[in-house]
């Protein structure tokens, strides 16, 4: 059985920094749906997560070799990395509700 | 490792470049029929949920202006055609699978 990963240690005894989030997005080349996913996706952090995220774009035209290793097998998908555990999201985020419960950032119910 | 390019600001750069989109559409009917109806109902659905405040429909009924085929070459009804943004497009029908309809107008992947 696995052990459950555990959350690194904070090691200054203050108040905890807030966590950097870290976003990937795939993209393949600057399409209407990829630029609307990014738009959107700088939209929702701006919102939820000031200050306290870092993006990747990640542009499979670019970088063909990553399309495999990262398992991505729609464009375009988000993958929040961090805090864990690491979520996929496909499509243009679009649909904010949704995107927030993908990110774990908003609680069902 | 082969360095992997953040294209996040080619990214940046093109949002903001890019200013809302006016979708231009013009909707040729015959006058009150039942697939005029629900066309005109289907379209302007389409317009409130995916193109609010973008949209300039324009809806013609060719019983009344019968001259107005020649313009876009229409020969059933009801027919949408869409003007802008390129490239051009026509829809024959009641618009009523609004999945292919948001395809072919480049509404989604």
């Amino acid at each position: 059985m696995k052990n459950p990963s555990k959350p690194k240690r904070q090691k200054s005894s203050a108040a905890p920094e807030p966590e950097i989030w870290e976003l990937r997005l795939y993209v393949a080349g600057q399409t209407p749906k990829s630029i609307k996913a990014f738009a959107n996706l700088k939209k929702i952090c701006d919102e939820h997560l000031a200050g306290r995220y870092k993006i990747e774009v990640i542009d499979l035209l670019e970088n063909p070799q990553l399309a495999r290793g990262d398992q991505i097998l729609a464009i375009p998908t988000l993958v929040k990395k961090i805090p864990e555990p690491a979520k996929k999201i496909i499509g243009d985020l679009s649909n904010t509700e949704r995107a927030l419960v993908g990110l774990d950032l908003r609680q069902i119910g | 490792m082969t360095k992997i390019s953040n294209s996040f600001l080619n990214f940046e750069r093109a949002i903001s470049e890019t200013k809302p989109q006016i979708y231009v559409l013009r909707l040729y009917v015959t006058g009150a029929t039942s697939k005029s109806i629900q066309a005109i109902r289907n379209i302007s659905k389409i317009c409130e949920e995916y193109l609010p405040g973008q949209c300039h429909l324009e809806i013609i009924d060719i019983y009344r202006q019968p001259a107005r085929v020649y313009e876009e070459q229409v020969v059933v009804a009801p027919t949408l055609v869409k003007k802008f943004p390129p490239p051009s497009r026509k829809f024959i029908g009641t618009l009523s699978n609004v999945e292919r309809v948001l395809q072919k107008l480049g509404l989604t992947a």
